[in-house]
């Protein structure tokens, strides 16, 4: 390199690299260091006097022994399934609604209603897990709940719905939406308000009804976001929210073949070991799932649409 | 400089207009039902909930478990002080880290973008692992049973860095940018006079979101935190779910100790007090950053 | 960039080798500092020693008041002070995951079979053999002690924590309302077994709409006679007392089947409430809307229970069995020394006081005389309010409960009753028998979680145990039981040859 050339080079980098610093030296710390932790997913963990590395070095290599619990059982296929099918359902839906009501909300006439319904619509996120299934069970109990009273009233009989898997596909998308919702329309309520204005204007002049706005302008503009945000959240495909799938069926047994995902196993097949040597195991091949398909989805993203990949 | 723009330009047709009002107004009860429940709960006498249950229009009301709470006196106070001193410093070191970050991978020419972007991008998957971390933070970092350990370990989120950039690439058009920096503006001058100002709606979105992550977080002071004065106000919420969840589990194997546990549980309409103290202040930090989501701001006007 | 990831990880290994390697440096050092005062009892001219003790419950407002006294009582007496952090219930396994996983340097914990597992710690090397030290600091322990708890606390004939002094064995008890018995004239002797309880529920059904007549849930099921469930309740192993050599799966006795075939029909019948499986019965019974529920006895504990979690009804006890103790009851809660304590001889000292000085055991249970209770003779103690606010230990957790004051009201008898009821309690075979899980780990996770799938509705009968059991047995069967049974088998039977 020249020398001319390197002293525009470094001119022009230098205050990203400056920019980039403060973040670089975080996740060098507090994510890269603490990463040699893996091996031990490895070893079959022992303490030995030290501390933890010294434990970590003299703990006996297992290979992948403590990966196999996760696929040696007849629940493997349940619970993988389960899994990734919920995931992949809630990012469908949960895309397709946060997009239509971010619209919605944002073609409101009434200005000041949609606001009141934006922080309306937030609340749920504020509730515990543990709270929610509260609610979720006044709805559903058996002898006083909400819907059982109403079906007794017209006539109808009642259901045991803790006991009924068929009712929990669809209970369980409806409550991850119900509180999620709040939250994700507001990227996509931010990112509607940096459509540059004179797009619409031009397009009204040119009598563009209000569906082809939405269609032409609103909706490319969001483009990358979705997409975005779908990426991202294909990486997670193999964690489920514990909270959701443990506490909201109220750990109900007959109801494991539809609630039963990969975290909630874990965390029972753990719970009186707490072998982290396993636990580690379960955590790192989560994330080499999740990174291989989110390269992959990347991969075909950047095919299609250069702009839109996140690499 | 931000100018609101005449609604007439924008409006719909008034049948779809009532339409989607109705459906809100609908789905925003549902949402809000459950809150009000909790408020009406807390506000329940103790038997009075254990008998019947949470409603809406208890029979018997009391003020007792605020009375309780604030008996108790300087916890909830501190906790909540704890809380609101990690929101603000937390929520600002992180926004300016992701920020500054994403503006970086956001710039084309940027020669080191590409391993900036996995550095970043392969954290968001890969981890240590709890007990490693807890010995980063701990040993090397020292923050054993500090405040700090509640706001440096989560002061940056890849996923916000992510969305940023998505932000800054889609609605920061490249063009003003050059044209910035031909008239001689430096990368800090054009991030701060032209990025940031265009962006304000995404840098509200990224805020509220770390706000809300920094008050719901409880899980760095069960790891950290020993000491009760430096316990957020939402750690005290879960302590109590979780001493529930535990009890429910053991309560067969603990034997007498059981009814020992149980006895230092605070009563279910404390609980719900708790819930309400510790959702009411974050609930208003919404509308706060709402603000900024206004429409009508173009790149024409930041020019100006 | 594959490479410099890499790259980076080595270097960040190696700085952090480095780096922890001070931590550790710094650690202990701060541990020998002395902790100030008491420089004129020169019996020995030695600093005194800082322990620090991590025990479960909620942390409470006037620890540091209690800790002050009882540092100034423990200077004069062993030359130490000790530094209590309690953790709250729900907390204690992960913060002792992290504190002994990341090699803390630290002195005594509270291990047990229902949090932070004695077993795994045994297995896994975290605590510290205690032979030796009972031997020569402990000797006193061993003498207050019912020798059946150091059986159980064994493990290949080595101590590595010391049990509470309290209720040795598991006794299940009917607790029943007896406003309600009384108003229906019935005669408690004849409730004994499940099946005996039907008339009574059946006349509380038909009488009482707003009580639920046995309030059983899934965290308290129904007791299966004969069976010492040596894996805690949630799991479907047992040992027959009457075929003790030989484990099971507790789903195919005949015994349980009977037990599931009662409660389906109590189920049917309405005398259970119909979401049991998945509801805490703890809120009926203590609004007073239950009718007969189970828990586990200690001498004197419907006094505790009047007072606590049934304070709207009397009630009445009736005994389901003769106690047994098995490995869960006398592991039910125990003091450990961590192996990275640097004192584990004054630790001993320490734990010996528990046991053996009723000043120290009393002043950590119930706090400061005067303050948090009035003492009102040699025996009984009233709790003053400043208590319930700001000092409440579980005193369950620690050291010897026969030198232990109780509340007023309870029976001046109380700690002879107990001894009674310890020499009372049969060997459960397994007692002293500690599997050892490392080869069937990947069985053990699947069986797991195909018990907490199938065992909650059949024990509250909400299935047909007819159609319901051979299926579980069968998804246990798929799971790995059987692998699971015949290891810890051939384990037994060797650990039945050494004794």
């Amino acid at each position: 390199m020249k020398k001319s050339n390197k002293k525009h080079f470094i001119r022009k980098n230098c205050p990203l690299l400056l920019m980039v610093l403060p973040g670089a030296a975080w996740l060098l710390i507090f994510k890269y260091l603490p990463m040699f932790g893996v091996v031990i997913a490895f070893k079959d963990f022992r303490y030995y006097p030290g501390g933890f590395i010294s434990s970590m070095i003299h703990s006996e290599w297992v290979g992948f022994k403590n990966f196999e619990f996760l696929f040696s059982s007849n629940d493997a296929y349940i619970i993988i399934r389960n899994t990734v099918g919920y995931n992949l359902v809630f990012i469908i839906t949960g895309t397709i609604l946060s997009v239509a009501f971010a619209i919605m909300l944002n073609e409101m006439t009434r200005k000041k209603l949609s606001k009141i319904f934006q922080t309306s619509m937030f609340f749920p996120y504020f509730l515990s897990w543990v709270i929610v299934s509260y609610f979720v069970y006044a709805y559903l109990s058996s002898d006083k709940g909400i819907i059982n009273q109403m079906l007794l009233s017209l006539g109808m009989d009642k259901t045991s719905w803790y006991t009924q898997p068929k009712f929990w596909p669809m209970i369980l998308v409806l409550v991850n939406n119900w509180k999620h919702l709040g939250y994700s329309t507001v990227y996509y309520l931010a990112a509607i308000c940096s459509v540059d204005k004179t797009y619409y204007e031009s397009a009204m002049l040119d009598g563009a009804t209000k569906w082809q706005q939405i269609k032409y302008i609103t909706l490319p503009h969001l483009k990358p976001m979705i997409i975005t945000l779908t990426i991202l959240s294909i990486g997670r495909i193999f964690s489920a929210d514990f909270g959701l799938f443990y506490n909201v069926p109220k750990q109900s047994g007959p109801l494991f073949p539809v609630t039963n995902v990969i975290d909630t196993y874990v965390y029972r097949a753990l719970m009186y070991s707490g072998d982290i040597g396993m636990s580690t195991a379960t955590g790192l091949f989560q994330a080499v799932i999740g990174f291989l398909l989110i390269m992959l989805t990347n991969y075909i993203v950047k095919k299609i649409d250069k702009d839109s990949a996140i690499f | 400089m931000i100018k609101k723009t005449k609604r007439s330009f924008h409006s719909i047709n008034k049948g779809p207009d009532i339409i989607i009002t109705i459906f809100f107004a609908i789905f925003a009860l549902s949402c809000i039902l459950p809150f009000l429940t909790v408020i009406m709960s807390s506000l329940t006498d103790e038997t009075t909930l254990i008998k019947n249950g949470y409603s809406l229009f208890p029979k018997h009301m009391s003020l007792k478990a605020y009375t309780y709470i604030f008996d108790q006196g300087q916890q909830i106070i501190k906790s909540f002080g704890v809380s609101v001193f990690i929101t603000i410093i937390g929520t600002a070191i992180s926004v300016m880290m992701t920020a500054f970050y994403a503006y970086a991978l956001s710039r084309p020419k940027f020669r080191y973008k590409k391993f900036f972007n996995y550095m970043a991008f392969f954290t968001m998957l890969f981890g240590g692992g709890l007990v490693p971390t807890y010995l980063v933070v701990t040993h090397v970092v020292g923050l054993k049973d500090s405040i700090w350990a509640l706001i440096l370990p989560m002061a940056l989120n890849v996923f916000f860095i992510i969305v940023m950039r998505t932000f800054f690439k889609s609605s920061v058009p490249d063009s003003i940018i050059e044209a910035a920096q031909i008239d001689g503006a430096g990368e800090f001058m054009t991030f701060f006079k032209i990025v940031l100002p265009i962006s304000l709606p995404s840098v509200a979105t990224i805020s509220l979101f770390t706000t809300l992550g920094y008050w719901n977080d409880w899980f760095n002071a069960l790891l950290y935190i020993d000491s009760a004065h430096i316990t957020p106000l939402q750690y005290l919420l879960m302590q109590i779910d979780r001493n529930m969840q535990f009890l429910i589990q053991n309560a067969s194997d603990m034997g007498m100790g059981a009814g020992e546990a149980s006895n230092q549980l605070p009563a279910e309409t404390v609980k719900m007090a708790i819930v309400v103290i510790s959702t009411i202040p974050i609930a208003c930090a919404y509308p706060f950053f709402q603000k900024y989501f206004i429409q009508g701001l173009t790149v024409g006007a930041v020019k100006e | 960039m594959k490479k410099s990831f890499l790259f980076m990880v080595t270097v960040c290994f190696m700085i952090m080798t480095l780096l922890v390697g001070c931590g550790d440096k710094q650690a202990s050092t701060d541990h020998n500092t002395p902790a100030k005062g008491n420089e004129d009892s020169s019996e020995s001219k030695e600093k005194p020693v800082k322990l620090t003790w991590y025990t479960i419950g909620t942390p409470q407002k006037d620890s540091d008041v209690i800790e002050d006294e009882l540092n100034k009582y423990l200077l004069e007496k062993i030359n130490a002070t000790v530094d209590i952090v309690m953790f709250d219930w729900g907390d204690y396994n992960e913060k002792m995951q992290v504190k002994i996983g990341s090699g803390e340097i630290f002195d005594i914990m509270f291990t047990c079979s229902w949090a932070n597992d004695y077993a795994t710690n045994v297995a896994k090397g975290a605590l510290y053999p205690l032979n030796d030290l009972l031997e020569k600091q402990g000797i006193e322990i061993k003498d207050s002690l019912h020798p059946l708890f150091l059986e159980g606390a064994a493990i290949n004939g080595e101590v590595y924590a010391l049990p509470t002094n309290k209720e040795l064995g598991w006794q299940a008890v009917w607790i029943i309302n007896k406003d309600l018995a009384d108003k229906y004239n019935m005669n408690l002797e004849d409730m004994t077994t499940l099946e005996s309880l039907e008339p009574y529920l059946e006349m509380i059904k038909e009488n009482e709409p707003d009580v639920i007549p046995l309030t059983l849930d899934l965290s308290n099921t129904p007791y299966v006679p004969n069976m010492d469930t040596f894996f805690g309740d949630q799991m479907p192993l047992a040992i027959h007392f009457d075929a003790p050599s030989k484990i099971i799966n507790l789903f195919e006795t005949d015994e349980a089947l009977e037990i599931f075939k009662t409660m389906y029909s109590y189920y049917n019948k309405g005398y259970i409430h119909p979401d049991a499986a998945i509801n805490r019965a703890g809120d009926y019974n203590k609004a007073g809307n239950f009718f007969i529920t189970k828990a586990h006895y200690q001498p004197y504990a419907e006094v505790l229970w009047e007072n606590g979690d049934y304070t709207n009804t009397n009630i009445a006890v009736r005994p389901i069995h003769e106690p047994f103790a098995n490995n869960s009851s006398t592991r039910g809660a125990m003091q450990g020394i961590s192996f990275t304590s640097k004192h584990p001889e004054k630790a001993m000292e320490f734990l010996n006081l528990l046991y053996t000085d009723p000043y120290v055991l009393n002043l950590i249970d119930y706090g400061i005389e005067g303050t948090h209770y009035e003492k009102m003779n040699d025996f009984h103690i009233k709790q003053l309010p400043r208590a319930q606010d700001a000092y409440l230990f579980p005193s369950f957790s620690i050291g010897n409960l026969l030198n232990t004051y109780a509340y007023e009201g309870t029976p001046e008898d109380k700690w002879e009753k107990f001894e009674e009821f310890n020499n009372a309690c049969i060997n459960a075979p397994s007692l002293g028998y500690t599997p050892d899980l490392s080869t069937i780990k990947s069985e053990m996770a699947a069986v797991t979680n195909v018990a907490k799938e199938v065992s909650s509705s059949l024990f509250m009968g909400a299935v047909d145990p007819d159609e319901y059991v051979p299926k579980a047995v069968e998804k246990l069967k798929s799971a790995g039981i059987d692998k699971v049974i015949t290891e810890l088998q051939s384990q037994y039977d060797a650990w039945q040859k050494t004794r």
